[in-house]
């Protein structure tokens, strides 16, 4: 075991501590997968579900859950700011607006790391606690926009452990010399532990653009942004679009409510050994709720061992 | 009486300015003309801020050539051209090519002016390399064919001209649509013209590697991925310039993604990122690598150095189709020597 927890749906080592009828403290060793759910009605999110509630599947194969939480615990966040020239102006003081709006929901405990990119990624800040990062946002516009390699290098880092890791983005999406492209996001996606979130600000009308004389373009256009849904879908994260305009004070603070309010689902998987990626499928039969949970892990050994193990201990939380 | 006077003192005090700075800048270009001709490179770089901008230099460089230019033996005429034009492309350059309309028709006049040359020198060759890496620069496709035109004329099969032409033909091509429809399907008629121009400017061996590199990620974007991998293979062996092998790593190392082999695609970007450590492109393209094979801590560690320690290095990626604007220094540097 060298590495803390590295996918969220990782193969876990649990380390149960339990006191004896004697007094004795020993220890019982779980093998097993942790999966963030998220349920959300409308838009409120639905407490008081139980391991009965929930139907998952790994391969297809439904499993046994061993243990549900309902965690709000500190979350590590990674803002990634478009600052390239395609969004100088309005775009842009709406996009800071929104970085201290997100800030804003960050409790003392939380850690934030913020990243900014136009042509190249840069760290502005690494991840620290709150109050240092989200003061840094003396940032400025130029370049042509990395939008692809800036959320890549945001998801590599690998989550603390007991520390869900939100990666936001905020953009306006139009990606012109990335070399990346979403398709390897979902590569990408599938192997963190990130839980991503893309928040797109666009102006209306047309959004392609044309190179000016003295910069160079290899890209231009955003397939739709079809693969990077999948990419975002595959973290169990959101991917929402919205006008230059639109005030988001609500939106955000419900994406990390709700991203800081899930469920974590526990369970040791059964009759599914290939190694490989290991389909999940979440339900919940009893009502009609949106669910958001991550597509799938890797697992590298047979039943998931090996690849990603670690020992910790079950989350606290209400159950 | 003032309100009919108003417009027409407004109107004298502009025409005034107008010629005053007209004057001016007449006088400047005259003093850069001559600093240039004694090789004072450095006073000529100091006086572009002294000019009012590309429009007006553009009227001021045609008016005062005409006087400059014959004040000579008739023998250095030509040098005094290619001296008039070398400072045209230079303090084009030096405004970053914002007025791409005026910078484009300061460097057309000078190519026709140089070309008036009796006979084609070395100094004329820098001198339409020169030009053509600024049309590079600017992504201007139909002026780097045109320009790339008039160059062969006075240098037939001169190597960097039919390298640029093919430049050109391929700059036509860009940019690419995200997971949209490729070259072929956009512009098929422009594929057969940069493969041909491509490989005729291979048959050069001073551009031999070049040539195969950019012919083989044309046939990458085309989704040749075999045909790819065969010309990033013959540009191997003639590529030296880190530059060349940065891209080559990158590009190879991409298609070999695509073929599924990751292991020697982590090998080609492993070798982009040494060759260049702080361009990110290819650092990012070897952590993305590296993780797609499970192997995240190393892929962790080179994605966060390459977005610490500053502002990054020039990325090749970033310039790819800017062709020569990479070797900018080095050909004003023979510019000026072989004016000297």
């Amino acid at each position: 075991v060298t590495r803390p927890l590295r996918v969220a749906a990782a193969v876990l080592t649990l380390g149960l501590l339990s006191a004896s009828p004697q007094g004795q403290t020993f220890r019982a060793v779980i093998q097993g997968v942790s999966v963030n759910v998220s349920v959300v009605k409308g838009k409120e999110p639905i407490a008081g579900l139980t391991d009965k509630d929930f139907e998952l599947r790994d391969n297809g194969v439904r499993q046994q859950i061993a243990a549900v939480s309902l965690q709000s615990v500190p979350i590590d966040m990674t803002v990634v700011l478009d600052t390239s020239e395609s969004v100088e102006g309005e775009p842009f003081e709406r996009l800071k607006e929104d970085v201290k709006r997100i800030s804003a929901n960050l409790g003392p405990a939380d850690r934030f790391r913020f990243l900014t990119f136009g042509s190249t990624v840069a760290e502005v800040s690494p991840m620290q606690p709150r109050g240092d990062g989200v003061r840094n946002l003396a940032v400025s516009t130029g370049g042509s926009t990395a939008f692809y390699h800036a959320i890549l290098a945001a998801m590599l880092p690998g989550a603390t452990p007991g520390r869900p890791h939100l990666v936001v983005v905020l953009s306006d999406g139009m990606d012109n010399v990335s070399l990346l492209n979403a398709g390897d996001l979902i590569d990408i996606a599938r192997r963190s532990d990130c839980v991503l979130y893309v928040l797109l600000r666009q102006l209306p009308g047309p959004t392609l653009r044309r190179a000016r004389p003295g910069s160079w373009f290899p890209f231009a256009g955003n397939g739709g942004h079809r693969s990077l849904i999948e990419a975002v879908e595959t973290t169990g994260g959101r991917f929402e679009r919205h006008l230059v305009s639109t005030p988001l004070p609500d939106v955000l603070a419900r994406a990390i409510t709700s991203f800081r309010e899930s469920y974590v689902l526990w369970y040791t998987p059964t009759g599914v050994d290939a190694p490989g990626w290991h389909e999940l499928s979440v339900r919940v039969p009893s009502g009609k709720y949106t669910i958001r949970a991550r597509r799938g892990y890797y697992s590298a050994e047979p039943g998931g061992r090996g690849a990603t193990a670690l020992q910790g201990e079950l989350p606290r939380g209400r159950d | 009486m003032r309100a009919v006077l108003t417009p027409f003192i407004v109107a004298i005090l502009t025409l005034c300015t107008g010629v005053g700075a007209q004057d001016r800048d007449e006088r400047v270009l005259t003093r850069m003309f001559d600093d240039y001709e004694r090789g004072e490179h450095s006073l000529v770089a100091a006086s572009v801020h002294e000019l009012s901008d590309l429009r007006a230099m553009r009227r001021a460089i045609e008016r005062e050539s005409e006087i400059w230019i014959p004040q000579t033996l008739p023998a250095l005429v030509d040098r005094r051209r290619l001296i008039v034009a070398a400072v045209a492309v230079e303090t084009v350059e030096r405004n970053g090519l914002i007025d791409w309309t005026a910078a484009r028709g300061i460097i057309e006049w000078s190519c026709t002016l140089v070309r008036k040359n009796s006979a084609p020198t070395r100094a004329e060759r820098y001198w339409h390399w020169a030009a053509l890496a600024l049309f590079q620069t600017a992504a201007d496709a139909t002026a780097v064919e045109i320009h790339a035109g008039h160059a062969l004329k006075r240098f037939p099969d001169e190597p960097r001209f039919v390298l640029a032409r093919a430049v050109g033909a391929e700059l036509h091509t860009w940019p690419d649509e995200r997971h949209g429809r490729s070259v072929r399907d956009r512009d098929p008629s422009s594929v057969e013209t940069v493969i041909h121009s491509f490989e005729k400017a291979a048959e050069h061996e001073a551009v031999r590697g070049e040539a195969n590199l950019r012919l083989g990620y044309f046939y990458f974007r085309l989704g040749s991925v075999p045909q790819a991998l065969e010309r990033f293979k013959d540009a191997a062996q003639a590529i030296e310039e880190p530059y060349l092998g940065y891209l080559l790593g990158l590009f190879e190392g991409r298609a070999l993604e695509r073929t599924g082999r990751l292991s020697d695609a982590t090998v080609a970007f492993r070798r982009a990122a040494a060759l260049l450590p702080r361009a990110q492109t290819a650092q990012l393209a070897l952590a993305a690598s590296l993780a797609k094979q499970g192997k995240r801590q190393e892929a962790e560690q080179i994605a966060t150095a390459s977005l610490r320690g500053g502002r990054p290095a020039p990325d090749p990626w970033l310039m790819y189709g800017q062709g020569d604007r990479r070797l900018w220094p080095s050909i004003v540097a023979g510019l000026r020597k072989a004016l000297k």
